[in-house]
C-alpha cells in the first residue's frame, strides 16, 4: 500500500514536468474550440491524429503482401475489392496509400524532430549569448536557409543515399534554421524580460538563466512551428521521392515515389494511380498546416497578453 | 576599519548609434554600514545605472570606469563567478515594477530554492523551510507558497521580491525606486518593512528614488543626481534644510503640499546626454547661471561639514 503511493509519487514527479506542459498547451485549445483557430486546430489535430492512426495498424488494416509488384493484375479501375484500384505494376493502391503513411510519418518525425533538436539548443544559445557567436550562427544558418530547400535536400540525398532515415536527415538540414530563427528571435525577446534581469541580480547561474528563465519560456512556440515545418516535410519527402531520389524501391508505400510512377499513365485516362497518393499528401499536408496555424492564432495573443 | 561601500570615480558609459551615452560620470561616494542613503534625481539621470552597476547586471557592452569598492573588493574587476556568488548573498536589488519581475512559469517556492541553491550547499528541504520562513516574514501565508506568480497582487508580489532579495540575510540592499508603481498604502506597507528590516538585520540600504517625501521619512544621508553627476551630497536634514545646488532646491520646490497654491517645476527638461552641455549641466536650466557656469565645470566641494554641492555658487545658499 504505503510502496504504491511511493511509486505514485515518484511517477508524478517524473512525468510532472512534460504533463503540465501538455496541459498547458490542451488548456487554450479546449478554451478557444469554438473559435475559427480552434476549431481549425481541432480538425487538424483530428487529421493528424487519424493519420497516426493508419500509421500505426497498417499491418493489422492491409497485409504487406498487397503492396508487393505483381500480387494483382495490373491497372484495375477502383472495384469493390480493389477500393482504389491496382497499379501499373499490380500492386493495390489502397494498400500502398495506407503504408505509405507509416513511411511519410516516420520520415515527418525523423526530419522535423531531429531539426527541433538541433535548431532549438543553437537558437537559444545564439540568442542568449549574443555577440560575435550570434552574427556566426545566423549567418551560417541564413545561408542554408536562403538555399532552394529541395534542391539542397536532393543534394544530401544524393550524397548520402537512400532510405528513410536518411532521407529524414537530408529534411532535417532543410528545417534546422527555421528552428533556430524562430527560437533565437523568441530568445532576444525573452532575454530582455525584467524577471531575467532579476534573476541574474539575485545571483542565478548563467545555465539557469537560460534553461529555466528563458528556454522555458521560448517553448511556446515550438508547437507551431513543429505543426507547419512537419506539413513542409511531408512536401519536400514527397519531392524527393518524386524525383526518385527518396526511398528505396522495395518500401512497401512511397506517396511521392507512387505519384511519380503514375504519371505517365495519366495520358491514358488512368487518374486512380495518381489520385489516391497525392490527395494522401494534401490532406495530411492540410490537417498539420490547419493544426499549425490554428495554434499560432491561439498562442500567439496569448504570449501577447502576457508581456503587455 | 575598511568602508563598507566606496564608490570612487565611477563612469559609465552606454554606446549607441548615436555615440556615447555618459549615464554616470565621476561619482564618487561613500556609505557606512547600517546606514540609509537615497539617491535622488529625474527620470534618466543614472539613477538606477548606479544601483545596476554595484550589482554588476549593466547589460553587456557598457562602458564601465572607475572603482565601487565593498568590504575591499574592487567590484567591477571581480571575477563573473565571484560576483555571481556576492549578489543576493552579500547585495542585493528590488527592483521598481513588481509585476514583471518574477518568472511567470515558476513557482513562488522554486523562486527561492533556485535562489537559496545557487549560493549555499543545502539540502531541498531546508530550503524549502528557510523560503516559507521568509514569506512569513512578509506576511504572505504558506499554504501560497505553491502559487504561481500571476496569482498574486502587485503589492504581494513586491513583497516577494523583498523576500526573495532578503532570504539570504545581505548587508546591503538596494531598492530602486521600490514603491512606484503601488498604490500610497502599499507604499507605505513596504517602507514600514524596509524600516523594520534596518532595525532587525542592521542592514545598509540604498533608497533610489524620486520621490523626496520618501528620503525625507528614512533616509540619512542623500545624493542628488544630475545628467549622470553627482551634484549634491548631505545628511537628510542639511539637504533638505540648506539645499546648496540650484537643482535641489528646484527638487524641493515641487513636491505638493496640503496647502500647495500654485505647482512650481524646474524649466526646460534633462540634457541630451550624449552631448551634455558645457560647463555646470545644469546651466541651461538654472535660474541663478553666470557666465563662469557655461564655461567651467564646478567642482564637487565641502560646504559645511559632511555636505557637499557641485555648484559655483553654493556658499551663497548657505
Amino acid at each position: 500500500m504505503g510502496q504504491d503511493i511511493q511509486q505514485q509519487r515518484i511517477i508524478t514527479k517524473i512525468l510532472g514536468k512534460p504533463v503540465r506542459y501538455v496541459r498547458s498547451l490542451f488548456r487554450p485549445l479546449v478554451r478557444e474550440r469554438r473559435t475559427l483557430p480552434g476549431i481549425l486546430s481541432w480538425i487538424g489535430l483530428v487529421m493528424l491524429l487519424g493519420f497516426i492512426f493508419i500509421g500505426i495498424f497498417a499491418p493489422v488494416l492491409v497485409p504487406i503482401q498487397q503492396t508487393n509488384a505483381l500480387a494483382y493484375p495490373i491497372l484495375l479501375p477502383p472495384n469493390a475489392q480493389h477500393w482504389m484500384g491496382t497499379d501499373g505494376i499490380g500492386r493495390d493502391v489502397f494498400a500502398r496509400v495506407i503504408w505509405g503513411a507509416r513511411t511519410s510519418l516516420t520520415i515527418m518525425a525523423i526530419g522535423a524532430l531531429l531539426a527541433l533538436i538541433v535548431g532549438f539548443p543553437i537558437g537559444l544559445f545564439s540568442g542568449y549569448v549574443g555577440g560575435w557567436v550570434d552574427r556566426a550562427l545566423v549567418l551560417v544558418m541564413d545561408s542554408v536557409y536562403a538555399f532552394p530547400g529541395l534542391l539542397l535536400a536532393a543534394l544530401i540525398a544524393a550524397v548520402i543515399g537512400k532510405g528513410i532515415f536518411n532521407i529524414g536527415i537530408a529534411i532535417t538540414v532543410i528545417y534546422i534554421p527555421l528552428y533556430f530563427r524562430v527560437t533565437r528571435s523568441q530568445t532576444l525577446s525573452t532575454r530582455e524580460e525584467l524577471y531575467v534581469e532579476a534573476a541574474r541580480a539575485l545571483g542565478a547561474r548563467s545555465w539557469t538563466i537560460m534553461l529555466r528563465y528563458i528556454a522555458f519560456n521560448v517553448v511556446i512556440v515550438i508547437p507551431v512551428i513543429f505543426s507547419l515545418s512537419a506539413a513542409d516535410t511531408i512536401l519536400t519527402a514527397a519531392g524527393l521521392s518524386y524525383l526518385g531520389l527518396g526511398l528505396e524501391i522495395d518500401v512497401p508505400g512511397d506517396w511521392g515515389r507512387d505519384l511519380s510512377d503514375a504519371q505517365k499513365y495519366l495520358g491514358s485516362g488512368i487518374w486512380w494511380t495518381s489520385l489516391f497518393p497525392g490527395l494522401m499528401i494534401i490532406l495530411l499536408t492540410i490537417g498539420l498546416s490547419f493544426l499549425g496555424e490554428g495554434l499560432s492564432d491561439i498562442i500567439n495573443p496569448l504570449l501577447r497578453k502576457e508581456r503587455s | 576599519m575598511e568602508t563598507f561601500l566606496k564608490i570612487d570615480d565611477l563612469s559609465v558609459g552606454y554606446w549607441t548609434r548615436r555615440g556615447k551615452v555618459g549615464a554616470l560620470v565621476g561619482i564618487r561616494l561613500e556609505m557606512s554600514e547600517g546606514e540609509t542613503l537615497g539617491i535622488v534625481g529625474e527620470t534618466g539621470c543614472g539613477k538606477s545605472t548606479l544601483g545596476k552597476a554595484i550589482l554588476g547586471i549593466l547589460p553587456p557592452l557598457t562602458e564601465i570606469q572607475g572603482h565601487i569598492f565593498f568590504r575591499g573588493r574592487d567590484l567591477p574587476r571581480l571575477g563573473l563567478e565571484e560576483y555571481r556568488r556576492l549578489r543576493a548573498k552579500e547585495i542585493a536589488l528590488i527592483f521598481q515594477d513588481p509585476m514583471t519581475r518574477l518568472n511567470p512559469l515558476m513557482r513562488i517556492e522554486n523562486h527561492f530554492v533556485e535562489e537559496i541553491l545557487a549560493h549555499e550547499s543545502v539540502s531541498k528541504a531546508e530550503a524549502r523551510s528557510r523560503a516559507r520562513e521568509a514569506l512569513l516574514s512578509m506576511g504572505i501565508h504558506e499554504s501560497r507558497i505553491r502559487n504561481y506568480p500571476h496569482e498574486f497582487s502587485g503589492g504581494m508580489r513586491q513583497r516577494i521580491m523583498i523576500a526573495l532579495a532578503l532570504v539570504l540575510k545581505p548587508s546591503l540592499l538596494i531598492a530602486d525606486e521600490p514603491t512606484t508603481s503601488l498604490d500610497v498604502i502599499v507604499e507605505s506597507q513596504i517602507l514600514e518593512i524596509l524600516q523594520d528590516l534596518k532595525r532587525v538585520y542592521h542592514m545598509s540600504l540604498q533608497l533610489i528614488t524620486h520621490n523626496m517625501g520618501i528620503v525625507a521619512e528614512i533616509c540619512d544621508r542623500v545624493a542628488v543626481l544630475y545628467a549622470g553627476k553627482l551634484v549634491e551630497l548631505g545628511s537628510a536634514h542639511d539637504v533638505f534644510h540648506k539645499p546648496l545646488h540650484p537643482y535641489t532646491q528646484g527638487l524641493l520646490a515641487s513636491i505638493i503640499h496640503l496647502d500647495t497654491k500654485e505647482l512650481h517645476s524646474i524649466e526646460g527638461s534633462p540634457p541630451d546626454l550624449i552631448s551634455p552641455p558645457s560647463g555646470c549641466r545644469f546651466h541651461p536650466r538654472c535660474p541663478y547661471a553666470q557666465q563662469i557656469c557655461v564655461e567651467k565645470e564646478p567642482p564637487l566641494v565641502e560646504f559645511q561639514k559632511g555636505h557637499l554641492a557641485a555648484c559655483h555658487f553654493g556658499d551663497t545658499f548657505l
